[in-house]
């Protein structure tokens, strides 16, 4: 187990009181696992990364039971200390990619700086060439071409796609244990796409990684992921092997989100609507009681208003009464 | 403006653009961005841009929603050219969905600021009549109208895309170009938009024009598809023919990498 960590709760600070967000959130990832997390936007993806890496300031709190990194037991520790520790270990890939690099810096000091000393085995007096050296090389997996110029190009100069990959290129470079990708290909060219993904899954292979895929969307990456967990309004509603989430979702949540993807229903012909829930998800200070997918979900009904229990299936669970697709699931018996 | 069935709706000849690289004072570098675009657009037709990173989508894109922008070759609407139309005219003929709604929308204006400026600056109507314009897009959209003088920020995600939907469609416009932050959208909203758009071609005849990458919402909503790579144009014609057949080389990999090991077919 690489990371193990129990009953995560997360509170925002609001002007009056404090805003539950998230709450009983477990998450387990093994050694050698790609684990994902998927959930539409606004569902608090960003911030139980957040949580997790200890990357908040006063204006949030965060409680946990059970916090366990490789072996250490990390639970007891304050945040600063816990982020001492981590920050060796983990590299994480954000969101929005221009934002999150130094607009003063050329891209190549930026990539260097990143380098530390805990990355470098060798004799000392190769420390100098080896810096440029792994930079060079990493550019070229990730698919940019002409690194001398994007080497010393601020990143103004850049283009958003371009950033996102040396975003990618920094946090790879380091060889962490745990890499944390948030939305990292999205917006991005087939041709990117299947690039990166080629990486990521030899980082994996190779490298003996493990891989926290976060997305907004089970379309590109699905078959690089091993288990899925679908979030929903801070909440896990389904979780299990890929094939299983895929081909028979129990819960309504999964299933919108498969059929947000045309390709994925041979029922829909050209130019046909697809099928959406309607209205939007609930604000973290509105979240209906009982089951949050309550006023949207098509298959309500008047139990959806107390709090559905956890139902376990062959490798994962779901929060639902009235779960889809069970007739397939004891077919497969 | 007749219409005329024998001239397209929107048609574009030999479009060209270069610009000029400088460096120091005297030495500049042409670098051609477009070169050679041409194709038609009829009345309530999908027209899909693809290619790789940097081949100029969106340039071709800026130059049909502001031909000011000097460019080779010519733009006609309805036989005539888009530069010798007024420019109010121009501007509620040709509109811009900004699908990347958190940086498109002013968050300092009231909603009701942000809809009616392209009314008051683009037509002769009087208070009442631009108030009643903006009562019927929002009502089309799907919000309700006291939503008018709240801020953009009180918004949820969806109904920040309906305002930005509803800014595109008040000049009631014959010709939609989106960007490609569609895809950025999440998938629910994604298609929510997708779903909207095809809405409005549906009851008014608009024709579209977008950029998008994904070979599967491609297939999905394409009429005409126009690839290109380098600024050059590689491959135009029906999107479910070239599809299914591809010839030229680039349409072939972009296809290939599309259909990688990384995507699940699920078997339904
Ligand atoms: S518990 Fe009820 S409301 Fe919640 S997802 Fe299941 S059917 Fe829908």
């Amino acid at each position: 187990m690489l990371l193990d960590i129990r009953n995560l709760s997360i509170q925002l600070r609001s002007e009056t009181s404090y805003i539950q967000v998230c709450k009983n959130f477990d998450l387990m990832i093994n050694d050698g696992e790609i684990c994902s997390l998927v959930g539409s936007s606004g569902s608090g993806k960003s911030l139980i990364i957040n949580a997790i890496m200890g990357m908040y300031g006063h204006d949030m709190k965060v409680t946990m039971d059970y916090f366990k990194f490789r072996d250490m037991d990390l639970t007891n520790l304050s945040v600063a200390e816990r982020r001492k520790i981590l920050s060796s270990e983990v590299a994480i890939i954000f969101q929005e990619a221009r934002a999150s690099l130094d607009p003063e810096l050329p891209i190549g000091v930026q990539m260097r700086a990143s380098l530390g000393s805990h990355c470098f085995d060798d004799k000392w007096y190769r420390w100098p060439l080896w810096r440029y050296r792994v930079v060079n090389n990493i550019l070229h997996k990730v698919g940019i071409k002409n690194t001398k110029q994007v080497l010393r190009a601020l990143p103004y100069q850049l283009s958003e796609v371009l950033c996102q990959k040396i975003i990618i290129a920094m946090a790879l470079s380091r060889k962490p244990k745990l890499l944390i990708a948030d939305s990292p290909i999205s917006g991005m060219t087939s041709t990117s796409q299947v690039q990166i993904l080629k990486l990521f899954h030899s980082y994996v292979e190779n490298s003996k990684g493990t891989l926290l895929y976060v997305t907004n969307d089970l379309g590109p990456a699905s078959n690089l992921m091993d288990t899925i967990k679908m979030l929903y309004c801070g909440q896990i509603v389904e979780s299990g092997p890929k094939e299983q989430v895929i081909n028979c979702p129990h819960h309504p949540f999964t299933q919108s989100m498969i059929n947000a993807i045309p390709e994925f229903n041979r029922q829909v012909k050209l130019k046909m609507k697809l099928d959406v829930l309607k209205g939007d998800p609930p604000e973290f200070t509105k979240t209906p009681i009982g089951c949050p997918l309550g006023p949207r979900c098509p298959h309500a009904d008047r139990e959806c208003n107390t709090m559905p229990p956890i139902v376990k299936t062959k490798n994962g669970f779901f929060r639902c009464y009235y779960p889809l697709n069970m007739e397939k699931e004891n077919e497969s018996k | 403006m007749n219409q005329n069935k024998h001239i397209p709706l929107l048609q574009v000849k030999d479009l060209g653009l270069t610009i000029k690289n400088r460096k120091y004072l005297f030495f500049h570098k042409k670098v051609e961005i477009l070169k050679n675009i041409n194709f038609t657009l009829e009345k309530g037709q999908t027209l899909v841009l693809t290619g790789d990173a940097g081949s100029g989508k969106s340039s071709l894109l800026h130059i049909l929603n502001n031909p000011d922008i000097p460019h080779s070759g010519e733009v006609l609407v309805y036989g005539k050219p888009l530069k010798d139309f007024e420019r109010r005219d121009r501007v509620g003929f040709i509109r811009l969905l900004s699908s990347d709604y958190n940086n498109a929308i002013n968050p300092h204006k009231r909603v009701n600021f942000i809809l009616e400026q392209p009314l008051k600056i683009n037509t002769d109507y009087s208070t009442v009549q631009r108030d009643y314009r903006i009562d019927k897009i929002l009502e089309y959209v799907g919000l309700s109208s006291s939503i008018k003088y709240s801020y953009p920020g009180f918004l949820t995600s969806n109904q920040m895309l309906r305002l930005a939907f509803a800014r595109a469609l008040v000049m009631e416009p014959e010709i939609l170009l989106v960007d490609s932050n569609i895809e950025k959208l999440d998938a629910q909203l994604r298609s929510h938009c997708l779903n909207m758009l095809l809405d409005c071609q549906e009851e008014k005849d608009t024709a579209l024009v977008i950029c998008l990458n994904d070979i599967g919402l491609i297939k999905h909503i394409a009429d005409n598809i126009l690839v290109l790579s380098q600024g050059r144009q590689e491959d135009y014609g029906n999107a479910k023919f070239i599809i299914s057949k591809p010839e030229k080389e680039i349409t072939k990999r972009l296809i290939q990498d599309y259909n990688n090991e990384y995507r699940i077919r699920p078997e339904r």
